[in-house]
């Protein structure tokens, strides 16, 4: 039981990480950015590839941060550049990635418990201490007149642009911000479970709304801050209720309806306000 | 300021739905003007303001301006458009300062310029504010770093009378403290007749009657 309890906080803490990302994108930008789902198993590839390569795990850890902001940066850029609408570019990369992930891989899954890796103590200790300074990181960004310029072009670029504040930049910055995240994500998660498969990237960005949305359930009073706590405290309680679900026998519910419930919640927690304002 | 000859502006140039919106505008703004522009709706005047706010290039004719589009400030008619509903009312004056982040100003020395009580509100989101105390915000947004040009676009006709003249009177004093050349689309006559310095009637798309700020509402309801 206790053995569940620490294994749901630890993956609750690392798709803490998706949840963020998709707060950055979906909630602060207003941006629909699918390339999330891509870049999380970039970031495993990437990170398997590293470690098998003889890299420090530490680094191999950090390194595919970029890996995902490039690809963050090319949905942006189809978007901003050429105009395309913002979902359709994100699925056009998200689609290229997947063959881009399968030449970084070769295989379609891919092993590295033999291997080194950066869990050198408890790893809900490490886990905590890794999102944790990402948490901080982007506290001290919305703090700063960077991340309130963000925000501003999220909530309305028309005001934006007649004080010069260009949205392209911001756009560029902060999907390349939360898809560099999801490949942290990814690649945290690969060194946690000791492999990275190509499928492991499928719903990703539906399980960082659900965490996302069960988060925000908490909030009374919304400020930057507390949302994206309450990102990677969601993901936490939205694992540790996966894990009960999974865990009564009288539900009847297996492993592999996971991607249902999570989308079920994600319908009922859109759909439901929606009804009681309507009554 | 802003010198034009001959200018026209053109929409779906060379399709067969080809419309001149604005045609054979001869205008000279000089520096602390207060330009009032009327007409009926579908005149042109938005376009014209578009066209001093460098939006739009004009399809014919010269335009020149002795300004930058990051020197001009403007204030459109739904105060949401120029505000962040959101963000605080302390927030959205630090996005304003965004082309002039090295001014140092004491901001709640300059709310004390405005009224309708903005400074004990600095820590609400503007969607909390009424809609007097948004427009209020917009004014000293837009001001706030000194632009060279101040474009109002009916700032005033989304309120009620009482606070539209309180409005009025804090973008009067503000545009002459400051000595911010200033052109102001409104349909409110007696504003015009009152607070401009000149006034300008456009009717399809051309500058009809160029008047001094001597006219009477009446005569302006006339040319109108």
């Amino acid at each position: 039981m206790i053995g569940q309890i620490i294994h749901s906080t630890n993956l609750g803490l690392i798709y803490g990480l998706i949840a963020l990302s998709v707060y950055l994108t979906f909630r602060i930008l207003k941006f629909a950015d699918l390339t999330l789902d891509g870049s999380f198993v970039l970031g495993g590839a990437l990170c398997c590839l590293l470690i098998k390569a003889g890299m420090h795990p530490a680094l191999a850890f950090s390194l595919p941060f970029f890996g995902g902001a490039i690809a963050g940066l090319c949905t942006a850029l189809l978007h901003i550049q050429w105009k395309i609408n913002e979902m359709l570019a994100s699925i056009l990369v998200m689609t290229m990635l997947y063959s881009v992930n399968l030449r970084i891989m070769g295989t379609p899954n891919i092993s590295i418990f033999e291997a080194p890796n950066v869990y050198c103590a408890n790893p809900i200790f490490i886990n905590f201490a890794i999102v944790g300074a990402i948490l901080l990181g982007l506290l001290v960004l919305f703090k700063s007149y960077l991340g309130l310029t963000i925000r501003a072009v999220g909530l309305n670029q028309k005001a934006a642009a007649s004080y010069s504040i260009l949205p392209a930049k911001y756009i560029l910055f902060t999907v390349a911000l939360s898809n560099g995240i999801a490949a942290l994500a990814g690649s945290l998660l690969s060194q946690y479970q000791g492999f990275t498969d190509i499928s492991m990237g499928f719903g990703t960005v539906i399980t960082g709304l659900a965490c996302l949305m069960m988060g925000e359930a908490f909030i009374c009073r919304y400020t930057i801050s507390k949302a994206l706590t309450f990102c990677v405290l969601g993901s936490i309680i939205y694992r540790m209720l996966i894990q009960s679900a999974l865990n009564l026998d009288g539900l009847g519910l297996q492993a592999s309806d996971l991607k249902f419930i999570t989308a079920l919640f994600v319908i009922a927690a859109i759909v439901l306000p929606k009804m009681r304002r309507k009554k | 300021m802003i010198n034009m000859e001959d200018v026209g502006l053109c929409i779906h140039r060379y399709s067969p739905a080809e419309q001149w919106i604005l045609n054979n505008i001869n205008l000279e703004v000089k520096k602390d003007e207060f330009v009032s522009v009327i007409g009926p709706n579908g005149a042109g005047k938005s376009s014209l303001l578009k066209l001093i706010a460098q939006e739009v290039k004009p399809s014919k004719g010269l335009a020149e301006f002795s300004y930058t589009p990051e020197d001009i400030g403007i204030i459109f008619q739904d105060p949401r458009h120029g505000t962040w509903e959101d963000l605080t009312v302390e927030e959205n004056i630090r996005l304003s300062l965004y082309r002039r982040q090295d001014l140092k100003l004491d901001i709640p020395m300059r709310l004390k310029d405005f009224q309708l009580d903005l400074e004990t509100k600095m820590n609400l989101p503007v969607h909390s504010l009424s809609g007097g105390q948004r427009q209020a915000l917009n004014l000293l947004m837009a001001t706030i770093s000194h632009p060279k040009v101040l474009l109002l676009d009916e700032h005033t006709s989304a309120l009620d009378p009482k606070t539209a003249l309180a409005v009025m009177e804090m973008t009067a004093k503000i545009c002459k403290n400051l000595g911010i050349t200033t052109v102001m689309i409104t349909h409110n006559l007696q504003f015009a007749a009152k607070y401009a310095t000149r006034i300008l009637v456009v009717r399809d798309g051309q500058i009809t009657h160029d008047v001094s700020c001597q006219t009477t509402e009446k005569e302006l309801y006339d040319l109108f």
